[in-house]
């Protein structure tokens, strides 16, 4: 698995907690100020571009038709 | 309807056509013999029917774990995992663990799974557990929940607590992926 860092979503409830928006992860750790979170995603949905490790959306489109980029 | 048969010209030197010979009121007839093939006309139905048993298929185990010493936090989701197109996935068990010391009084910690099956868009949600605490230390929930899920099917861990006190907080599940 790959660690990376993304953005936070969800307002903290119950029914909307705070999460990061893909379909298969486990988070790291959490900054609830910055709304930032380091994840675990797996090896083929992410791809490493310039030294830099990112999500491979194309791959996750492919693998998850369902899931919205944005949410 | 009864039973009769055509007599063909003798033996040829042509191509040979399979069949089953058996006896109908006392004749020796011969049965063409008819493959049904699927839709591309690659594979005989009878492949396709015997299929292989899920862990025969590619099974791959994809645990979800996560821990951690926490301090007090809104509703947070721990793991999702979600079931790719093309797979299915057998869910075997979760365990939950919480509460490495006694919570204050009057605060709670919580750790929580859920299963959300997605039909054609309809998502229905199913709390696997939900496991709260007051006052008892080191407590720990495992449990057998076997489900089979489909294609776009999720699941999550999510933690919560609004203890003055930090608690260490598990929340793991079992799947195995396997060819849909």
């Amino acid at each position: 698995m790959k660690r990376i860092k993304v953005k936070i979503i969800g307002d903290g409830t119950q029914g909307n907690p705070f999460r990061a928006n893909l379909p298969t992860y486990i988070m790291d750790t959490v900054d609830y100020d910055k709304l930032e979170a380091y994840v675990f995603v797996l090896d083929d949905e992410t791809e490493e571009i310039d030294g830099k490790v990112q999500l491979n959306v194309k791959r996750i489109k492919e693998k998850y038709p369902r899931w919205k980029e944005k949410e | 309807m009864s039973e009769g048969h055509v007599q063909v010209p003798p033996d040829s030197t042509g191509k040979k056509m399979r069949c089953i010979q058996r006896t109908i009121d006392g004749n020796n007839v011969y049965e063409e013999v008819t493959v049904p093939l699927s839709v591309d006309g690659a594979v005989g139905l009878g492949e396709i029917y015997a299929k292989r048993n899920y862990y025969d298929r590619n099974a791959l185990s994809k645990p979800q774990r996560w821990a951690g010493s926490v301090s007090a936090h809104s509703w947070t989701e721990r793991w999702r995992y979600t079931v790719p197109t093309g797979k299915k996935m057998f869910h075997t068990f979760f365990c939950l663990g919480s509460i490495t010391a006694i919570a204050t009084s009057g605060k709670y910690t919580a750790v929580s799974t859920e299963y959300y099956s997605v039909d054609a868009g309809l998502v229905t949600e199913i709390a696997l557990s939900c496991h709260y605490e007051t006052n008892v230390p080191r407590k720990y929930l495992s449990e057998v929940a076997s489900v089979f899920a489909v294609a776009d099917d999720y699941f999550r861990g999510l933690s919560y607590s609004d203890d003055t006190i930090n608690h260490t907080l598990v929340i793991t599940s079992q799947f195995v992926e396997f060819d849909a």
